[in-house]
């Protein structure tokens, strides 16, 4: 009777140590890497457009309005840990330059190009970024920062990235795979819960409101909805719901592709409502990890 | 076929993923060992629990309930590694909309001389991209929180950067739409300049800050105060 109650927690340093540390082939990982390097690419090219008006030395938002903001000089602001070259070399060609690296870098990791260098510098790219105007910073790079740090632990890659995955000397089961893969996964999942808990603590969630505000404020495909009308009101409603039921989902490989329509659904509302076109595709990214290998070459080719 | 393809392992509780997959339909994927030795293993698993429990920290402290003391000095303690990875309190993730008062869209407004009575807008936030947003969002939450510092430093950085792109100003202000129909004044402030780059700015709502009071000014004013004082003299 004991031993049938202990059992599970016996088991729990093997079940631990198979969820991060038992090798696993790399073609879920590559797709993932793809799908990140690709958003990460587009977020550079974004950069291209506003960092140098931005945040150089004379920008909108210059070097001294940067070092007050971020609480310079002041105590338990965590200020000397942040990290920026935009505050030492604060010329807009030195902006445009780290842009442009950046691009390439994600350009790189999407082509498997590089191995653990590019998805590390794209990253060391953005926190420059980042760190000079982290109160500018929107969410999609928030977790495409951290889908290009766990992408240095493995990138997944296998040969040439676009060709279909052989079954070769790179192709085999890794370790590090699948640690790079259970962190993205682990991640998102606790973006998301987290996401969902602010959501929960906002009025204008319960009380239907949220869909009508978010298209006022943003650049929705939809444009303003009215906040009487029934469209927004379950609208709210259902995106409420949508980051609880991907959670859910994923909480049965039965059910993950479930789990990837509601971030799908999620995606497309941040879209139609708010207009971040970025976060929708660094969420869909990120998903990506979370996807079951259907149609691959594991199936034909079974160990 | 290579020796490592050989890599399986019979524990019992990793056949239930391969057969639940088979009867879906999806690819099977035999259950492979580590190829890592137990030190690694252990050192990294440490690892991992500190490094998720400080995303998780960081991630739920992002709320508008009141935190702990514990959370508190918890999240000063890790600083040093949350913050230079980007994973710290107060930015993310977003519950995407809340509707605060300083969410509400801001028209940066300017007048290019004393002489001009109306004020040409140059950003709507309503219709600007995000990160006009977000400036406007800090703004808003500056102006909640009285801190003219912040306001004057961004405000001087806009003023300095349209100067450059070629648009002179004499005033900038900061206004809101309200519910009532009022426009809400977040900020506004008359420009001096010192020098071919260097400008300075005295807002509206301080104008004893940066010029001194003449006696005319004892009495009370209404509305504008700068401009009772500049008229005045």
């Amino acid at each position: 009777m004991l031993a049938e109650w202990l059992r599970p927690v016996l088991s729990l340093p093997a079940s631990w140590d198979q969820f991060w540390f038992r090798a696993e082939r790399p073609q879920r990982l590559g797709n993932t890497r793809m799908a990140i390097g690709a958003v990460a690419l587009i977020q550079f090219l974004v950069y291209c457009v506003w960092v140098p008006d931005w945040l150089s030395g004379h920008g909108w938002f210059d070097t001294e309005t940067g070092r007050f903001f971020i609480g310079e000089g002041l105590p338990d602001t965590g200020s000397v840990f942040r990290w920026s070259l935009l505050f030492r070399w604060p010329s807009p060609m030195v902006a445009r330059s780290i842009c442009i690296l950046g691009a390439i870098a994600s350009a790189a990791t999407m082509a498997g190009i590089g191995s653990r260098l590019a998805p590390l510098l794209a990253w060391g790219c953005m926190m420059t970024i980042h760190h000079r105007a982290p109160w500018l910073t929107l969410p999609a790079e928030f977790l495409l920062s951290a889908g290009l740090l766990y992408l240095v632990i493995d990138t997944g890659r296998i040969g040439w990235s676009w060709r279909p995955a052989r079954f070769d000397s790179e192709g085999l089961p890794r370790t590090s795979v699948r640690l790079a893969t259970r962190c993205i996964q682990v991640h998102f999942l606790i973006w998301l819960a987290c996401c969902f808990a602010s959501m929960l603590q906002q009025d204008v969630w319960w009380n239907g409101s949220a869909i009508s505000i978010l298209s006022e404020q943003g650049h929705g495909l939809l444009g303003p909805i009215d906040r009487e009308s029934w469209l927004g009101q379950a609208m709210t409603l259902a995106m409420l719901l949508l980051p609880a039921a991907a959670i859910a989902c994923w909480s049965r490989i039965a059910t993950y592709p479930f789990g990837f329509l509601a971030i799908l659904a999620f995606a497309s509302a941040v879209v139609l409502f708010a207009g971040d076109g970025l976060y929708a595709l660094a969420m869909l990214a990120m998903s990506v990890s979370l996807l079951p290998l259907i149609g691959s070459e594991e199936r034909s080719h079974p160990v | 076929m290579p020796s490592s393809m050989n890599r399986q392992t019979s524990h019992p509780s990793l056949q239930t993923e391969p057969q639940a997959l088979v009867q879906l339909g999806l690819p099977t994927s035999p259950p492979q060992k580590s190829q890592w030795p137990v030190v690694l293993r252990a050192t990294l698993s440490i690892a991992i629990l500190f490094h998720f429990s400080v995303i998780a920290l960081s991630y739920l402290s992002n709320n508008s309930l009141q935190r702990s003391k514990l959370a508190d000095s918890l999240l000063q303690w890790i600083q040093p590694y949350s913050i230079p990875m980007g994973w710290y309190v107060e930015l993310a993730p977003l519950p995407l909309v809340t509707d605060a008062e300083y969410e509400r869209p801001v028209v940066i407004e300017y007048k290019a001389s004393p002489k001009e009575l109306k004020w040409t807008t140059l950003i709507d936030s309503s219709v600007a991209d995000a990160r006009w947003k977000r400036l406007v969002t800090l703004t808003g939450a500056l102006q909640e929180h009285d801190d003219s510092d912040g306001m004057s430093l961004i405000a001087h950085s806009i003023v300095a950067k349209a100067a450059s792109s070629g648009i002179a100003m004499d005033r900038i202000r900061f206004a809101t739409h309200k519910d009532s129909g009022a426009d809400f004044i977040v900020y506004e402030a008359k420009i001096i300049r010192l020098s071919e780059d260097d400008v300075t700015l005295v807002p509206s709502i301080e104008p004893t800050r940066s010029v001194p009071v003449l006696p005319s000014q004892e009495k009370p004013v209404s509305g504008n105060a700068t401009s009772e004082f500049h008229d005045a003299r």
